[in-house]
């Protein structure tokens, strides 16, 4: 029975010290009642696997939105504290500031976007003891995203910084890069939860939902892409006094929107 | 009526566990003879859920040594017994509601 639950406690992915426990304490089971009946090995080892990929996947969708709201302070502040916005073509090369430009702007809100919905279908489903298979790979999914989109936030930070080092304050510069390091950190912490726990086999059946299932009524892609893109509109031509400027970033919203609903609608689980 | 009491082994275990601590065999037993033999269920399937409520913070759990054995002994703590509190009362209100119902 013991050697029988080791084999399929590593078939499932669990491993190291949380395989050696639960052998241990198999062990003494059998020791105080040799007759015990414990269960077929098989299904023991899915329901620990199950159960702990679940917690697993909820707790790093948690650490994750902690981490992408860290690099968003960590970021903000040379953002905000940029004593005057160079020219676009004031850089080493209109591409890098391009680069950087589309880095920054849209990474953030694809990792504002995956981290969100990682964190609402974590908390909707904070009280599953397991998960189906689907959903914990929907959260694994957005997880994945959100952190590569913070990364590239933070990348397109930095090379912002890089570009325009002659024409910003050097001490902007060095603000903003070492803002960018202190940034990956806690990105890196959540990405080897993310790798740790991305190792557990699970094999409980269910389905799992779209964005309806996370929003309800309004979990609508267009709908919410609709509302960011009229927001862009109307923010923007107020604060800049100028509908076409408006337009312009709005027309670029809606690019962008597209592109990345094309790009991660499976990955992020936004359609049923 | 087993597979009732399964839906209900969380709180179950919390309270086997609410004045003394235990190892899982121990859990085990105290919960056939609690439930009068009732409560029959496959005797591994109780320690998924002590390393859940471990998880959830209403158990902690410790090594000792018991013949040469290594033994995991499982112990509530204070959100434990205020999950459990809390689980009893909604029991009890649920129980009293149905009686009141049922010829």
């Amino acid at each position: 029975m013991i050697d029988e639950l080791g084999r399929e406690l590593s078939a499932v992915g669990i491993r190291g010290r949380q395989r050696e426990r639960i052998l241990a304490e198999f062990a003494d089971h059998l020791a105080c009642d040799p007759d015990a009946d414990l269960g077929d090995p098989h299904t023991l080892a899915a329901q620990f696997a199950d159960e702990l990929a679940s917690d697993g996947a909820r707790r790093t969708a948690l650490w994750t939105f902690g981490a992408l709201s860290f690099v968003a302070v960590a970021l903000g502040v040379p953002q905000v504290s940029l004593p005057t916005i160079p020219d676009i073509g004031g850089g080493r090369s209109i591409v890098l500031t391009g680069v950087a430009a589309l880095a920054l702007v849209v990474g953030a809100q694809v990792a504002f976007a995956a981290g969100s919905l990682a964190l609402l279908r974590a908390l909707r489903l904070r009280h599953l003891p397991a998960l189906p298979a689907q959903e914990v790979a929907i959260l694994r999914r957005r997880v994945t995203v959100a952190l590569a989109a913070g990364a590239a936030t933070a990348a397109g930070s930095s090379l912002y910084a890089v570009n325009f080092w002659n024409v910003v304050p050097s001490w902007w510069a060095t603000l903003a890069l070492a803002a960018a390091g202190v940034a990956t950190l806690p990105l890196g912490v959540a990405a080897v939860a993310q790798a740790r726990t991305s190792s557990l086999h699970v094999s409980r059946d269910g389905a799992a939902g779209g964005l309806r299932a996370d929003l309800g009524i309004i979990g609508r892609p267009w709908l919410i892409g609709g509302a960011a893109i009229v927001a862009m509109l109307v923010g923007t031509a107020v604060a800049e006094g100028s509908l076409l400027e408006g337009a312009l970033r709005a027309g670029f919203e809606a690019v962008a929107f597209v592109a990345c609903f094309a790009a991660f609608r499976r990955n992020l689980a936004l359609t049923d | 009526m087993s597979e009732t009491l399964k839906g209900h082994l969380d709180p179950l275990i919390l309270a086997v566990l609410a004045n003394d601590p235990l190892h899982g065999y121990a859990v085990i037993e105290e919960l056939k003879a609690r439930s009068g033999g009732e409560l029959d269920l496959p005797e591994g399937t109780v320690y998924p859920a002590l390393h859940r409520l471990e998880r959830r913070g209403l158990l902690r759990s410790a090594w000792t040594k018991a013949d040469g054995r290594r033994r995991r002994i499982y112990r509530l703590t204070a959100n434990g017994r205020r999950e459990l509190d809390s689980r009893t009362r909604e029991w009890r209100t649920f129980a009293r509601v149905v009686d009141a119902v049922l010829p």
